[in-house]
């Protein structure tokens, strides 16, 4: 049987090319009634929202990912045309589709638009960008696209609210409007197979008439493969009795160029007719680019601008970074006050407030990084910035799309992971999450910190002060790792043809600050709710394995923590590591710059953190209990140093990337091979400083 | 020649281009068929990915891509 989601009269859904101006649009139709979530299955992201038409009927609106073609393979874009065509369960299929066109790329926009016409949808059509159209000089015969194509134009600019009330009034009276139809033909031999086979269609398979037609096609033009679903499955195998003739009229991919062709001869029409002035094809944008994209000012640029989004990172991030600091201080003390001395306030304070407290800390910088990418896509750099690294990151397999979120995840893997959904192939979106946790974030700057304050001499160097040199170092080693384990991700787990670059470079635009705060919030928001589950139940784990079993001295030597370390002693020995660094490295699982605080506890240090002299001297002066010797000499600090730059010590970014990945595979996989990596690099290092040294 | 090979910024005119991989398929559907002239506007540096126009559209295609567009040159 021929299964279909259920046709919803009053669903609505956004379609249209990226950069269009759906997201704007969607955002002035439904207000703050939406809901974002993600299609079960994938990262591609679920908008829906409300529309309340004046007789405060709630029309349901649902925006789908930005696509060219309906043919198109991406992951988003295939969610796209499963919603239009129907195929998936979990969202409705709507029957009034509303396309957001840019004015001043209409003729590509109407690709989009014939298929949507070929499936029989009502398509209601908003020129938008009106705006800029009109300060280009362009101008159309509004009534005559609209004949022409037999349904509503609108002029809108979704920005200034222009054009809402009209398409809310065609929207709340969609049963005026009349189903699309196929607007171009093939040839008569093509045409007459394809009648045969969509007659066939209806007949065998019960497919409704209306749809037979668009099914035909793509059975002729051989272009099924990109859908998926059972519907499809069944119709790819009721086209191979077809394929024989088929290959009679045409060699494979032949129809389905013809077909291209074929949709832009009706298009080069259209717009011959209605487009009575064309404007100019002269743009500011080009100017820009022969600056922005100059092949030395270019890079210039773009390093001036990275350098200040860091800088602006860390030192705006910083002053309210103290303030959550403090004030999770006096949250803690307040309980610790108004509670009576119990388990319960231990897990409270310790457990909850401590744990949770460890990530919170980092929401500033998380939260100025997504707002400063939240910018670069809104102006329009963040294309540009693809374009001038490309080159760069061919050499790990990826594409220039991959560049600004490693850089990201230079402050912290969590936004950079998130901003990902901007690649668009799924294997380089696989291969980028893996590797950003290599990059140097800012809680493993505590860890270096204690590290080199205390063991790396305050010497100069030919000019250079050593401890930076060595702070450098370790940034370096991390991205050369990444760069190998891109390298290897994409030729083994995720290996396929390498993706090209072909990507827009659209117009650059004054950011709407209210839009770029909205995509702060959504994208905060989702960390906070998705994450912050995980990281509670990881925090209490973490504080019972340090707090139990009681003893008298309280001391965390005989926690199960101390226990652990204890028995992974053996294990971690060969890197010179004793029981407590065991200890440090089970804590700073939860979070890296846990370990400060930890080292703390177990050299009965009070309020030690990074700078604190009296546990720099305690590291210094402890001794292996076993033989005596120093326990933090060279070898182990360095091996204790590389250990850090490449082991996934952070539950924050294991819940992201269950996220962002759909599943538990990915986040487990890293795990298991930082830590490989992190355990085997660190030994050789051991091993070879020991030789070297003595 | 290829639009790879195009080094010259100007004019071009795309001229027997048969797609037959999947991507070539979609350079199409974005514009990319015979007779359609393009703009060649910027090169990144270091072989990175090429700025043209096509259809009032600004697109970076990458040098792989580019040397499957077969192009000829338009007078000045
Ligand atoms: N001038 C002008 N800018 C617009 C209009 N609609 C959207 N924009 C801007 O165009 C950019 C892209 O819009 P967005 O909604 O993110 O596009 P989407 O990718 O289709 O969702 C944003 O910077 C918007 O502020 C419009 O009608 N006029």
């Amino acid at each position: 049987m021929f299964m279909r989601a259920d046709l919803q009269p009053h669903a609505i859904a956004i379609a249209g090319n990226p950069n269009s101006g759906k997201s704007a649009f969607f955002n002035l139709l439904t207000g703050s009634q939406q809901k974002i979530a993600n299609f079960p299955g994938v990262t591609v992201e679920k908008k829906e929202g409300f529309l309340q038409d004046s007789d405060d009927r709630s029309i349901k609106v649902i925006d789908l990912p930005g696509t060219y073609s309906l043919d198109a393979a991406s992951p988003d874009e295939i969610i796209a045309q499963q919603i239009l065509l129907g195929l998936r369960d979990d969202t409705e299929r709507p029957e009034t589709i509303l396309v957001i066109v840019d004015s001043t790329h209409l003729e590509r926009s109407l690709f989009l638009i014939s298929q949507l016409m070929e499936f029989g949808l009502k398509v209601v059509l908003c020129l938008n960008m009106y705006d800029i159209a009109e300060k280009k000089g362009i101008v159309f015969d509004l009534s005559l696209l609209s004949r022409l194509l037999h349904m509503p134009v609108v002029p809108t600019v979704a920005i200034e609210g222009k054009g809402k009330q009209e398409v809310a009034k065609i929207l709340a009276n969609t049963s005026q409007l009349e189903p699309s139809r196929r607007p171009f033909r093939m040839s008569a031999e093509i045409e007459q197979l394809r009648r045969e086979i969509a007659d066939d269609l209806v007949q065998k398979l019960l497919v409704p008439e209306r749809e037979a037609d668009f099914w035909a096609g793509k059975i002729i033009s051989g272009r099924l493969q990109s859908l998926q679903g059972k519907t499809v499955e069944m119709l790819t195998a009721a086209a191979k009795k077809w394929q024989p003739k088929i290959e009679q009229l045409c060699p494979p991919n032949k129809i389905a160029t013809q077909e291209i062709e074929q949709r832009y001869r009706w298009i080069e029409e259209i717009c011959q007719k209605i487009i009575i002035q064309g404007g100019s094809s002269r743009s500011l944008s080009d100017k820009i680019d022969r600056i922005v994209l100059h092949r030395l000012f270019g890079p210039v640029i773009f390093i001036a601008v990275m350098t200040l989004i860091f800088q602006a990172v860390f030192s705006w991030a910083e002053p309210l970074m103290d303030l959550i600091d403090s004030s999770m201080g006096l949250i803690s003390t307040a309980v610790v006050y108004l509670l009576p001395a119990s388990v319960l306030r231990d897990l409270l304070v310790e457990g909850v407030i401590g744990g949770v407290g460890s990530v919170i800390i980092f929401m500033p910088q998380i939260m100025i990084l997504f707002f400063f990418i939240g910018l670069l896509e809104a102006s329009g750099y963040l294309a540009r910035a693809a374009f001038l690294v490309d080159r760069l990151m061919v050499r790990s397999g990826l594409t220039g799309k991959s560049f600004i979120p490693l850089l990201s995840s230079f402050a912290c893997a969590i936004p950079g992971i998130m901003a990902t959904r901007t690649i668009k192939n799924e294997r380089d979106r696989l291969t980028t999450i893996m590797v950003a946790p290599l990059m140097t974030c800012s809680a493993r700057l505590p860890v270096y910190a204690l590290l080199i304050g205390a063991f790396v001499p305050a010497q100069i160097v030919y000019g250079l002060r050593l401890q930076g040199v060595v702070l450098f170092g370790l940034y370096l080693l991390g991205m050369v790792g990444a760069v190998v384990a891109a390298k290897v991700f994409r030729q083994t787990l995720l290996k396929g043809e390498r993706s090209t670059l072909i990507l827009e470079l659209p117009d650059y635009k004054r950011p709407q600050l209210r839009h770029t705060l909205r995509y702060l919030w959504t994208r905060t928001k989702l960390f906070l709710f998705r994450a912050g589950k995980i990281i509670l139940a990881m925090s209490i784990v973490m504080w019972f394995l340090a707090s139990f079993p009681k003893n008298q001295e309280q001391s965390i030597e005989h926690s199960y923590a101390g226990q652990i370390g204890h028995v992974i002693e053996p294990v971690i020995a060969p890197l010179g590591f004793d029981w407590k660094i065991g200890v440090g490295l089970l804590a700073s699982f939860a979070a890296r710059e846990v370990f400060v605080a930890t080292m703390g506890t177990l050299y009965n240090i009070e309020d030690a953190d990074e700078t604190s002299i009296s546990l720099q001297q305690a590291l210094k002066q402890d001794r292996n209990e076993q033989s005596g010797q120093l326990l933090f000499n060279l070898p182990m600090v360095l091996a204790l140093l590389v250990f850090f730059v490449f082991a996934m010590q952070c539950m924050s970014t294991v819940a992201i990337m269950r996220r962002e990945s759909n599943s538990w595979k990915w986040p487990l996989l890293a795990i298991v091979y930082t830590y490989v990596l992190a355990y085997g690099l660190a030994w050789v290092t051991y091993q070879v400083t020991d030789w070297l040294v003595v | 020649m290829t639009l790879k090979q195009a080094h010259r910024v100007g004019s071009y005119q795309i001229k027997g281009f048969y797609p037959t991989t999947s991507q070539q398929l979609r350079l199409m559907e974005l514009g990319f068929k015979n007779g359609e002239r393009l703009a060649i506007l910027q090169r990144a540096p270091w072989g990175g990915p090429i700025k043209i126009m096509i259809k009032q559209s600004r697109f970076a295609i990458c040098q792989e891509d580019a040397a499957c567009i077969p192009v000829e040159p338009l007078p000045v």
